[in-house]
């Protein structure tokens, strides 16, 4: 029995170039207090620039585990992930640095942004790290993007929730990722916003919700359940 | 450019902005150092009286022997005249009382023709030194 669990919409045979983002039967277990937890189960899946795919299911089901995998931000028991080509498992530190600062995203559920900077300096604030010396204008082009171009100069605790989340999705934009991993965002506004950018910029978009009336904007929805994909 | 933007805008900004929680992060930092710092040095203090007692009592001899009832003066006269490089030198240890006060103290005898052949330990009666005070007085001492 061939219990690999697939993502049929995404699954391609072989495709002749590499997908933007692969991940090949990838297990991961994590340990806790001596026993062994499956939190993926030979997962595979593919994605190409411009795809914009919801990952939904349970609390507990793989799906932020999947997001961490496929940022580089945690690897694979088993299996493997290639993220632009580059099998994530290869690199050292700061190769892994470089990657994920220039081609991955990230949006946290809790947005994550740093309460002593503005809107504006948190936008800026993978660019500084990058080493530019002027972030300035991009940040706020990204910001008008958004529609907060007239808060960059508020702070966090200023903005509301929806308005926090977009000052994350331009930061987790701001350096043109190819990919942007969602997890759990909220709202239709939002998930309208995440629409448009993957289908203008053609950016992947992978993101992990409860919601199920996130289908109706994304290109494929993968089911989860107990770390595996079912549907 | 890059760094010295993010070193102001994450760490000096900051501490300037909250000056009174910076002070007071210092000032809780510096006391626990120093607390530690003077456990350490209170330490040290202790642990040098004590060697410093342990010299005056024992001398800073590399080695002593000692035997129940005490060594053997022969043997004494023996051990010295080795051909070995060594400084050989008696001690009598024991404790007085100094009958005006009524105070026990240590009672230290010292070969001081042997000690003066071995190292230059100048100890004059009378100098001013406590240790000494009583030593001529043959009344005082039990």
């Amino acid at each position: 029995m061939d219990n690999t669990s697939t993502a049929p919409s995404l699954l391609s045979a072989a495709p002749p170039v590499s997908p933007l983002l692969s991940i090949e039967r990838v297990v991961k277990d994590y340990q806790t207090d001596g026993e062994s937890v499956r939190a993926l189960d030979e997962v595979t899946l593919q994605m190409e620039s411009g795809e914009f795919v919801a990952l939904v299911g349970r609390s507990g089901c793989g799906k932020s585990t999947l997001l961490h995998l496929a940022g580089a931000m945690d690897f694979p028991t088993s299996g493997h992930v290639r993220l632009n080509g580059v099998a994530t498992d290869h690199l050292d530190e700061a190769q892994l640095t470089t990657l994920r600062r220039e081609k991955v995203g990230f949006i946290f559920q809790s947005f994550q942004l740093l309460h002593t900077l503005s809107v504006v300096e948190n936008v800026e604030l993978p660019l500084l790290l990058a080493g530019h010396a002027h972030p300035r204008p991009r940040a706020l082009d990204r910001l008008a993007e958004v529609g907060l171009a007239e808060l960059a100069h508020r702070m966090p605790h200023q903005l509301s929730g929806g308005q926090m989340q977009r000052v994350a999705i331009a930061r987790a934009l701001v350096h043109s990722p190819r990919i942007l991993l969602a997890d759990e965002p909220t709202g239709t506004a939002i998930l309208e916003l995440l629409r448009e950018i993957s289908r203008d910029q053609k950016t992947a978009i992978l993101m992990a919700t409860h919601s199920t009336e996130a289908a109706a904007f994304v290109d494929t929805t993968i089911r989860m359940r107990d770390g595996r994909i079912v549907d | 450019m890059a760094y010295l933007t993010l070193f102001f805008r994450l760490i000096l900004r900051p501490v300037l902005r909250e000056r009174a929680r910076s002070l007071l992060v210092t000032g809780a930092v510096a006391l626990g150092v120093a607390v530690v710092l003077a456990i350490d040095l209170a330490g040290n203090a202790a642990a040098g009286s004590f060697r410093s007692s342990m010299e005056t009592m024992a001398g800073d001899n590399d080695l002593e022997v000692t035997a129940a009832g005490g060594v053997p003066d022969a043997i004494v006269g023996q051990v010295a005249r080795l051909p070995y490089p060594l400084r050989i030198s008696a001690r009598i240890e024991d404790h007085a009382t100094i009958v005006s006060a009524g105070e026990a103290v240590p009672l230290i005898g010292i070969d001081f023709i042997a000690e003066a052949n071995g190292r230059r330990q100048n100890v004059e009666f009378g100098s001013g030194d406590e240790s000494f005070e009583h030593i001529n007085d043959t009344e005082m001492v039990l």
